[in-house]
């Protein structure tokens, strides 16, 4: 558990000074890891991390990982069911997803289901605080989420089988597979979770009915050295679900939403002295069928593909300048039930510099255009920088002009989608404090995101809705974190991280609260271990949020749970775990009217070898 | 809800663009023997909410004090959230049937109190299937059943047996069967078509409660009327622009004796007129906004617009005087909107529930 969450801003400025040269070729950050702009060009925003402990305590889904170990507040439409952010304020297509350094937000509606997203066979997710549009394209206003595989070139071959079942009939299977040598490298993983998702409203007599739902992901990435100036890699994510839509208090469900996601992308990297280049391809498809009934033929479907190609070139140009630069090119092709057979052309072009002024002093200038077939898109900047002020305390500082693109609905759903917009654009900047003793960490952030022409459906007097760039949404907060990982004794750890986000995200024009925003939040965790046995607990609270016509209320939701691995000799080992999740048994609703699970327990089988 | 809306709204609320509504249970038994306010002689407004919202309301605007006072099924049952998406009411006598589309079922009501009686259907699907509009007849009830709204051969009317408030026999018609009216022992029933298009009038017979005959009208007849004389009037919109096959929309005249169109008045191909009311030998509706008066015995559509500029999500006239309701945004409250018939001027506005999507008027309670 020793690499687990910690706040890596000071970790960062470490390996940024040891020069490409001094690192052997197979710990590269530009071998290992495909998103290493993250790393590289992001000093003045605030990094969180997240690894394979903390990801296996989590839940099911990406959701409930974030939702308790981060600050992004969560709006779930039943459990399991569409799941999206609002990440500091913003809406549920203003966060970005980045899955090994592309962006994954669905070109249909600008968001990702995080709900769909199997967090387990991922080296690490990153959350990454403020702004990105110049780096990650549309959608990076709140911030970003980044999914990463991690290829080790040294020598292992490791197997990991984990079968866990639990209330509600829900059932996980998971097997995962890591070679590696010095030359090739390759993780593949494979995942079957199922649940009838039938547990009992508290406080009522109903059950959640129509909320089962099953999903298979397949994972595989891969690496290969051929010489100490060239590397290949490949990865590779399918995940097929299969929902029905849960009913409500007042609803039945009676619908059905199936969606398939397949990524690959295949990357050549060119390894200079001062340089690097890379190109890199990769086809994203993703497509959907919504059963309105679920038990009939009937059913109305979208498909989009992607196909993307992006050049990039890092070069160091002198000890204090390093430049990087892309140019990527998009294709997009949709086919649905609801706006035809639309395509789309996109360009863009990226300028980042990075300049180290001082050893403890490093700031970043980025610059973007895109350039799209069908609309024209603002230029984009960010500056982002960070100064250590003494030893223990360091201070973070972005500006940055990002964009959301109008999305495939936006653009072309019959009736009123519209060719007319321009995308979303929005201002922000972010001043960031860091405190960090040994192994206590402490940030407090402030930001202030200002975004105009946000796209808003409404109907014209013939009663057919179209979007327009017409809202303006002005969010300011204050997010704070503590994380601390402490030795006590040789065989004992204990781990504390808390989040808490003070966000007010206000329409200009009514100075109220946006919907489904709290403007409180905070989680905590405490995991402890002791030689084979671990504990954990996690906190969450929720403040209340205003919905249409109302208020929701606020919760507090906690689970907690128990590891046991002992050692043995051979090369197997295994580990038990049991989870309580609501260990309270709360009665909480995350989105009106839909009541969340009451207290169950998710059983876990671990086996290594 | 109209069509497209609700497309738009089903993939709306499944992405969460739309938000929701309250927080807290179902329905809670209703205190008996309280001093409940009447509503009495006034307007009540069926607010639908938003779909998927759960946040369905009525609305009652009293004549005698001009007092609004919105959730009044809420406040008289003391429950939070009780319905998604109210579509429509009827009334027999003392009692209201409040038609509930998202939660597919009907809530009755004391008309004038509104505390609930019984509520019809509801725990699943096997009573109704997206419920619109209901009519007593016979002394039975019939509610209009879409049944799932692209699929044209799962439509049907529920009769419901009114003493025991059980769906006792469903009517398979065509393609969504939306409003309905009554004479004598008949039902006409405007077959608008759910998420596709309709061209018929569908008429019932309820002494056998089966259909008797089709009479063919305009596109997608949503509104219908009955004159003083007794002939029946359909109002069709045509096929909307978005379609990409837009057709006029239509005004027919039906004899009711031989169930014949005995006159057909074609709108212009952009047109697609809506809500048609009736009120002392003339008829009116809405064309994008504008409030056309016609009299029943004109052999041409009125040209000019009585009133202008209204953004109406249901319309009704009743005593010299216009009801809409204006849906705003369909996120916010909307607004009732009370227009006098003799200068055609805007008296007043009042605030009401989120989506108002059907305006009735009730008398006075009989004690």
């Amino acid at each position: 558990m020793k690499r687990a969450i910690i706040a890596i801003a000071f970790l960062l400025s470490v390996s940024g000074q040891v020069s490409a040269q001094e690192k052997p070729l197979w710990e590269l950050d530009e071998v290992v890891v495909s998103d290493s702009r993250l790393k590289r060009y992001s000093e003045g925003h605030k990094l969180t991390r997240l690894t394979d402990s903390t990801i296996q305590r989590s839940g099911i889904f990406i959701m409930s990982l974030l939702a308790f170990n981060s600050n992004i507040y969560f709006k779930e439409n039943g459990f399991g069911m569409v799941a999206s952010p609002a990440f500091r304020g913003t809406n549920a297509s203003h966060t970005a997803v980045i899955w090994n350094g592309i962006n994954v937000n669905s070109p249909l509606n600008g968001q990702v289901d995080f709900n769909t997203i199997n967090p387990i066979n991922y080296s690490s997710v990153d959350i990454r605080s403020g702004g990105g549009s110049v780096q990650f394209g549309t959608g990076a206003i709140g911030g970003s989420v980044h999914l990463n595989n991690e290829l080790r070139f040294e020598n292992h071959f490791d197997h990991q089988v984990m079968i866990g079942y639990g209330g509600f009939d829900t059932k996980k299977v998971n097997f995962s597979q890591n070679f590696g040598n010095r030359k090739w490298s390759h993780s593949f993983g494979l995942n079957y979770t199922a649940s009838d998702n039938d547990f009992k409203y508290l406080e009522t007599e109903q059950f959640n009915q129509n909320g089962e739902f099953h999903n298979i992901t397949l994972n595989f990435n891969s690496g290969y050295i051929f010489s100490d100036k060239n590397v290949q890699r490949l990865y590779h994510q399918s995940f097929i679900g299969d929902r029905n839509l849960s009913g409500n208090l007042v609803t039945q469900g009676r619908s059905r939403y199936e969606d398939d996601h397949y990524r690959t992308q295949l990357e050549w990297v060119g390894l200079g002295k001062k340089s690097t280049s890379k190109l890199k391809l990769a086809h994203l498809y993703e497509g959907f069928k919504y059963f309105g009934n679920k038990d009939s033929g009937n059913f109305s479907k979208g498909k989009v593909t992607t196909l993307l190609a992006r050049y990039s070139y890092d070069l160091e140009l002198s000890d204090a300048f390093r430049l990087n630069s892309y140019l990527e090119y998009d294709h997009y092709r949709g086919n649905g039930s609801s706006f035809g057979n639309p395509q789309r052309n996109d360009m863009s072009l990226t300028v980042l510099v990075k300049h180290k002024v001082l050893k403890d002093l490093v700031y970043n200038f980025g610059v973007r255009k895109d350039f799209s077939s069908d609309f024209s898109s603002p230029l984009v900047f960010s500056l982002d920088g960070k100064y250590r002020v003494a030893g223990h305390y360091g201070l973070q500082l972005s500006a940055s002009r990002n964009f959301r693109m109008p999305t495939f609905n936006d653009l072309y759903w019959k009736p009123g989608g519209s060719l007319d917009l321009v995308p979303e654009s929005s201002y922000q900047i972010d001043l960031g404090q860091v405190l960090e003793f040994g192994a206590a960490s402490f940030n407090l952030n402030g930001y202030y995101i200002a975004t105009d022409d946000m796209i808003r459906w409404l109907p014209d007097t013939s009663g057919i809705w179209s979007p327009s760039n017409i809202d303006e949404v002005r969010i300011y907060g204050l997010e704070g974190e503590f994380a601390l990982i402490y030795p006590i004794q040789k065989k004992q750890h204990i781990e504390i991280k808390t989040n808490y986000a003070y966000t007010v995200s206000e329409d200009k024009a009514t100075r109220e609260q946006l919907i489904y925003v709290p403007f409180h939040r905070t989680n905590a965790s405490i995991a402890y271990n002791l030689s084979q046995l671990g504990l954990f607990y996690q906190h969450l609270y929720n403040g209340p949020v205003s919905i249409i016509g109302g208020e929701l209320e606020g919760y507090q939701v906690a689970n907690a749970g128990i590891t046991y691995s002992p050692q043995s000799k051979g090369k197997l080992q295994y580990s038990l775990g049991l989870t309580l999740n609501n260990l309270f048994n709360t009665y909480y609703e995350n989105v009106a009217l839909r009541p969340m699970p009451n207290r169950n327990i998710q059983t876990q089988l671990l086996l290594n070898f | 809800m109209r069509l497209n809306q609700l497309i738009l709204t089903t993939a709306a609320a499944t992405f969460l663009l739309i938000g929701c509504n309250n927080d807290d249970g179902g329905p809670i038994l209703p205190e008996t023997g309280t001093d409940s306010p009447v509503y009495e002689n006034g307007i009540i407004v069926v607010n639908e909410g938003g779909f998927m919202n759960g946040n369905a309301s009525v609305s009652f605007l009293s004549d005698d004090s001009g007092e609004l006072t919105n959730d009044i099924f809420s406040i008289a049952n003391g429950v939070d959230a009780w319905g998604d998406t109210a579509q429509s009411m009827a009334f027999d006598g003392e009692t209201g049937y409040i038609v509930v589309n998202g939660s597919q079922k009907v809530e009755v009501v004391d008309r004038y109190t509104f505390e609930s009686m019984a509520t019809i259907g509801g725990a699943d699907f096997t009573d109704f299937l997206n419920p619109r509009y209901m009519a007593i007849a016979n002394g039975k009830g019939y509610v209009t059943n879409w049944g799932d709204g692209s699929d044209p051969s799962d439509d049907f009317v529920a009769v419901i047996n009114l003493e025991t408030n059980i769906v006792e026999r469903k009517i398979p018609v065509g393609e969504g069967p939306e409003r309905l009216l009554v004479k004598d022992n008949t039902l006409y029933v405007a077959m608008l078509g759910g998420f596709n298009f309709n061209n018929s009038v569908a008429v019932i017979d309820t002494t056998s409660d089966t259909v008797t005959d089709s009479i063919m009208v305009g596109e997608g007849p949503n509104s219908l009327q009955f004159d003083a004389d007794g002939n029946l009037w359909v109002l069709s919109g045509g096929k909307p622009a978005y379609t990409e096959d837009q057709t006029a929309g239509r005004l027919d005249k039906i004899d009711t004796a031989s169930n014949a169109v005995t006159k057909s008045f074609s709108f212009l191909p952009t047109e697609h007129p809506e809500y048609l009311s009736y009120e002392d030998g003339s008829l009116y509706y809405n064309v994008a906004g504008g409030i056309f008066k016609m009299d029943v015995s004109s052999t041409v559509l009125p040209e000019k617009a009585a009133i202008t500029g209204t953004n109406f999500y249901d319309m009704a006239v009743n005593d010299g005087k216009l009801y809409g309701t204006d849906a705003k945004d369909f996120a916010s409250n909307g607004t009732l909107e009370i227009y006098g018939l003799s200068d055609n001027f805007r008296i007043t506005t009042k605030e009401v529930g989120i989506n108002p999507g059907a305006i009735y008027f009730n008398g006075s309670a009989e004690k």
